[in-house]
């Protein structure tokens, strides 16, 4: 898949037959002709073993693969023989050499996956396997000066509503995170609990841990449901973080002081 | 009463498909789906050129008085603690009120909704517009799939020729905005990718990466000219704690648009109108009547919309029977305890238009880059409160077409698909 252009690339994991391509977030694979297409890809252990738990798929259960960095694309590439489609989620801008989240290994995992998502046919009706990736909140509470803050939160607005889900006969969604992930990240909640109240089972599978479906019941977060959460949100994170969640933390020398805000 | 404004016929689904594509990767359309709205619209909007003039002319003469207003505030500093501004910013307004901070391009954006009572406005954008990527980008390539047709104008490459006028070629222009804020990346990216066109060098950048030692700002060399698209009164949580001030001082790099903008930006503008010498006679006729919320009667009743004093896109507004109660309750509860952030508007009752997708509100964002109106796009939606949940359209103007002399009529010529 060497030079293949991005639109491509984009068009192998969203295709315009799936009902899910929609929410496929175009802005990692919108940076591929800068980053490299072709470049090496890693991907981690085969976690093939563990989802033999979806063998029996009945199209009725969606999936949140919350995985760190390139794991997530693994899993999903993966979760294509258990008659899943992956949806990359990832809504983050890669920055340069010194950002806080290394963005370039899931670029090139992305890209490199083009060629197994080419191999294997996908029903076109395939349930969906969200990817994203458990890390995009964490990292320090003060980056180092000259570090770009790419740590990113996901909204209710950029996934299906808990109707579209069930007008597509999804019924159940599982979460699954490894065992150093916490257990229950806010931005998720908001999500799981709109889904959750929508009559929709959550269940979850904990990686290294059990191995094992566990029926769980998601906890309401602070502003749940607000109009307000979206816009308080965006005033935390760019109020805390000098220039915004995202930016560029400045150097001593640009000011003095260096950074002195912090995220969260 | 007859609508200024229909929807086209939409775009084939295959054709579409494509063209959503071209949107995401050539205008940087980084977010074209928002919770289950594809927020691209597959039909554009079409208006005849004198409905176009109008609001072109209207949005012309309100960024004249706009501008001729920010000046006479800053020069009144007992009007600004009327505008709901967070208090440093208003101390800094007062210290450096002789500046102008107008030596740069300007770029607004006036919301126009078709109502009841004619075109009315809901807010000017007159910090930091967005919508260039739809405004110049998305709707050129609607366009093109259509003929009789022809584009209100190029916003983007207004304001490219405004910076390059400004700077000349060879220039760093420094693109400052939130960078791992995908939202606004986009804009800046689509901005960007327009000045190295024209032969300038994009930074993009946070405004906290910016070294003022200088007494002007650089990056790793000297830059020409700011754009920002990083709200101002975000500036003071800027760290170290200085470097937010160097904004509201005048420098002689030009910023676009000024700190100052955010004296007309606030939704309490209107509050300090019948105290200016400058004449408001054009917002006056195309926004609502605007109260302090304490000298308004709003509280249950629904011809009073609620709005923070600095909110943008549609958020923390409070609409009778939009929305949920609790929501509701919860701004209501906030405007009774801060009201000097707030305004109580009065209500516009928006009429929606028959489109291919049932009957829809419209708002048409017109922008005015340094006075002129350079340029507009759309949005539509099913609620009357267009949020982000709206979609964007291309807003087209209907070009008369040559009629057969054997067969001639009356009849409105409509835009057809190519």
């Amino acid at each position: 898949m060497r030079d293949m252009p991005e639109k491509l690339v984009y068009s192998f994991w969203a295709p315009p037959t799936s009902p899910w391509s929609p929410w496929v977030k175009p802005v990692l694979f919108a940076h591929m002709d800068e980053k490299g297409v072709g470049s090496r890809v890693f991907l981690p252990q085969s976690k093939a073993d563990v989802f033999k738990v979806f063998k029996d798929n009945y199209g009725d259960t969606a999936l949140i693969v919350n995985l760190p960095g390139v794991e997530s694309v693994a899993a999903g590439l993966e979760l294509i023989d258990f008659g899943y489609r992956p949806i990359p989620l990832y809504n983050a801008a890669p920055g340069h050499s010194r950002a806080v989240h290394k963005l370039d290994p899931v670029i090139h995992a992305l890209e490199g996956g083009t060629e197994r998502l080419n191999e294997k046919h996908i029903d076109p009706d395939a349930p969906p396997a969200f990817l994203i990736d458990a890390d995009r909140i964490a990292g320090p509470r003060d980056p180092k000066p000259g570090t770009f803050d790419n740590r990113w939160v996901i909204f209710p607005q950029d996934v299906p509503s808990a109707g579209f889900l069930k007008r597509q006969n999804i019924n159940r969604v599982v979460l699954i995170q490894d065992e150093y992930t916490p257990a229950w990240q806010d931005d998720l909640c908001h999500i799981l609990c709109r889904w959750q109240d929508a009559g929709i089972a959550i269940e979850k599978l904990v990686l290294g841990k059990s191995n094992e479906l566990q029926p769980v019941k998601a906890p309401r977060p602070s502003y749940f449901r607000s109009l307000y959460y979206r816009w308080l949100t965006t005033l935390k994170f760019r109020r805390n973080s000098a220039g915004g969640f995202g930016g560029n933390v400045p150097q001593p020398s640009e000011g003095g002081g260096g950074y002195g805000g912090g995220f969260g | 009463m007859i609508e200024p404004i229909r929807a086209g016929d939409p775009i084939d689904a295959g054709k579409f498909a494509e063209l959503r594509l071209r949107t995401i990767f050539e205008c940087r359309k980084w977010d074209p789906q928002v919770g289950d709205v594809d927020v691209l619209c597959r039909f554009p909007l079409l208006m005849q050129p004198k409905q176009w003039g109008e609001l072109a002319d209207a949005a012309e003469r309100m960024a004249a008085e706009a501008v001729t207003s920010e000046q006479e505030l800053l020069q009144r500093p007992e009007l600004l603690g009327d505008l709901g501004l967070p208090r440093p910013i208003t101390r800094m307004f007062k210290l450096h009120r002789h500046d102008t901070l107008t030596n740069a391009p300007r770029a607004m954006r006036f919301d126009f909704h078709w109502t009841t009572d004619g075109w009315r406005i809901s807010e000017c954008n007159a910090d930091v517009p967005g919508g260039w990527n739809e405004a110049s980008g998305f709707s050129a390539l609607v366009a093109e799939q259509y003929s009789n047709v022809r584009l209100t104008g190029d916003p983007t490459g207004a304001l490219v020729r405004a910076i390059h006028d400004r700077v000349g070629r060879v220039a760093r222009v420094a693109l400052l905005h939130a960078t791992a804020y995908v939202d606004d990346r986009q804009v800046m990216q689509f901005i960007a990718d327009r000045l190295l066109d024209v032969g300038l060098t994009p930074l993009l950048l946070s405004p906290a990466h910016l070294d003022w030692s200088a007494g002007r700002p650089t990056y790793e060399g000297p830059i020409d000219l700011l754009v920002r698209f990083f709200p101002a009164e975000w500036l003071i949580n800027l760290r170290p704690r200085a470097a937010w001030t160097h904004f509201f001082h005048k420098h002689a790099t030009p910023a676009c648009n000024p700190a100052s903008s955010l004296l007309i930006q606030s939704k309490r503008f209107p509050l300090v109108w019948d105290k200016l010498k400058t004449s408001t006679d054009t917002w006056h006729q195309y926004l609502p009547a605007t109260r302090d919320p304490r000298d308004a009667d709003w509280r249950g009743n629904p011809d009073w919309v609620l709005k923070p004093a600095l909110g943008r896109v549609g958020e923390g507004i409070a609409m009778h029977g939009i929305g949920n109660a609790k929501e509701h309750k919860r701004i209501t509860r906030a405007v009774r305890l801060r009201p000097r952030y707030w305004i109580a508007q009065q209500r516009f009752e928006s009429v929606p238009i028959p489109t291919p997708r049932g009957p829809m509100h419209t708002c048409i964002g017109v922008y005015v880059v340094d006075g002129k109106a350079t340029g507009a796009y759309a949005r539509v939606s099913h609620s009357a409160l267009i949020d982000h949940h709206a979609m964007d359209a291309a807003l087209l103007i209907e070009q008369p077409v040559a009629q057969p002399a054997e067969h001639p009529t009356n009849a409105l010529p409509g835009a057809a698909l190519a």
